[in-house]
């Protein structure tokens, strides 16, 4: 039997695994530092700016309150990164990249409660990372933040080999994420 | 048949010539754009002298007004990416500072001995990886430098002895240009879908438990994904 005529497993909307979850979180995490960096880059150029119109003086205070302020808002870009496209879209960047989206355990769009639970739920997962390393075991390959939010993360790209399924054998033709 | 170990080496020969051409390349940019700078400007200076300002219309100020900004709001945030790296690094030293001394008591010693001794080996290697870096980057400019002789010379032979060939080139190369991210991005997620049932069975393994078999379908399996399309919820 030849690689053409081997049945193919769909995969389209199926569980996603570990290794696609995990290079999508490193490319997220890679562009929040990016976020992170340019925010701190302007909180810098806000703070040298008030410093040479002599608006603030110079000293340990000044830099105190700007250190804080710098950490205050790279948690706000953190947070605000993953709850707001989880709820805007299912998936955040590095995950449309990667092909998956997060959906409610019946198939539907995860609501503001799913995410605050699944946000702090990554915290829980982040012990050992056994949370994340469950993926690897669990039958619905659901981490600890997804089985405390009531989600699910699935494959939300088709292979090319999906794309040339007949149009009949599907409800409707599936096609790319939402923006 | 060629073995693992040949494949391997081939792969590294090409990493450093791929290294070895964006050293170039980057480089090779670099100088140009000094050397236009020059030019810019000298032709700038004699502008000046001409004194041709004055015939200036109100639409060049405003033009000049814009280049002007740019250029100097470029260089602000320049400096206020530096004082970002610089100001991170200080929150990052002033934290680290804060944690050695609450964590500098005979309760937290458990944790914090691994914790030391993994940062110890941590900068072993990042020095180790540091002077590799430095030797591959004589050795990947080298390599790509010949390779890039070498090659150029042959394909521009051969391209020039069928000019059907040149004309597909150009054609291919305007229409690709712009999918070839979505290129790598599809490659990448085949073969991430590939490791994530090859990493499920060797964990499984190593744990002893039985291979997955088929996963269960989930709900939405070969259905269309249209949940988040629109504000109504399913």
């Amino acid at each position: 039997m030849t690689d053409e005529q081997k049945p193919q497993k769909m995969i389209y909307g199926q569980y996603a695994g570990f290794a696609t979850r995990l290079v999508a979180f490193v490319i997220d995490l890679v562009i929040v530092a990016v976020l992170v960096l340019v925010s701190n880059a302007a909180v810098g150029l806000v703070t040298s700016l008030l410093k040479n119109l002599h608006l603030v003086r110079s000293g340990t205070l000044t830099d105190t309150v700007s250190s804080a302020f710098a950490i205050a808002l790279g948690v706000v870009i953190f947070v605000a990164y993953f709850i707001g496209f989880w709820l805007a879209a299912g998936q955040t960047p590095g995950k449309r990249i990667m092909g998956v989206r997060i959906v409610r355990r019946d198939g539907g769009r995860v609501g503001l409660w799913n995410v605050i639970r699944r946000f702090f739920g990554y915290w829980l997962s982040c012990v050992f990372f056994l949370g994340f390393l469950w993926i690897l075991v669990d039958d619905q390959r659901q981490a600890w933040h997804d089985s405390l939010s009531g989600t699910i993360v699935i494959y939300s790209r088709p292979t090319p080999r999906e794309l040339i399924i007949p149009v009949t054998e599907l409800p409707s033709q599936p096609k790319r994420g939402p923006g | 048949m060629r073995n693992t170990t040949d494949r391997g080496e081939d792969l590294e020969r090409l990493s450093r010539v791929v290294v070895g051409l964006l050293l170039l390349g980057g480089d090779a940019l670099a100088q140009r754009l000094r050397e236009f700078e020059e030019q810019i400007e000298a032709r700038a200076t004699v502008v000046d002298q001409d004194g041709t300002a004055s015939d200036e219309a109100t639409w060049d100020l405003v033009r000049y007004l814009t280049i002007g900004t740019l250029v100097e709001g470029q260089k602000r945030i320049v400096r206020g990416v530096q004082e970002g790296v610089s100001l991170s690094v200080g929150t990052a030293e002033w934290m680290a500072g804060k944690l050695d001394k609450w964590t500098d008591n005979r309760l937290m010693q458990p944790v914090r001995r691994p914790i030391e001794s993994r940062w110890r080996r941590l900068k072993h290697k990042a020095s180790q990886l540091i002077e590799t870096g430095r030797l591959e980057e004589q050795k990947s400019r080298l390599l790509a430098s010949h390779t890039v002789d070498e090659i150029m010379d042959e394909i521009m032979a051969y391209v020039a002895r069928d000019p059907d060939l040149a004309l597909l080139i150009r054609e291919q190369i305007a229409a690709q240009s712009s999918g070839l991210a979505e290129v790598v991005a599809g490659n990448t997620r085949q073969v991430t879908v590939s490791a994530d049932d090859s990493v499920e069975g060797v964990v499984r393994q190593f744990l002893r438990r039985k291979p997955r078999g088929a996963l269960p379908d989930s709900p939405l399996l070969g259905k269309p994904q249209t949940m988040y399309r629109g504000k109504t919820r399913k």
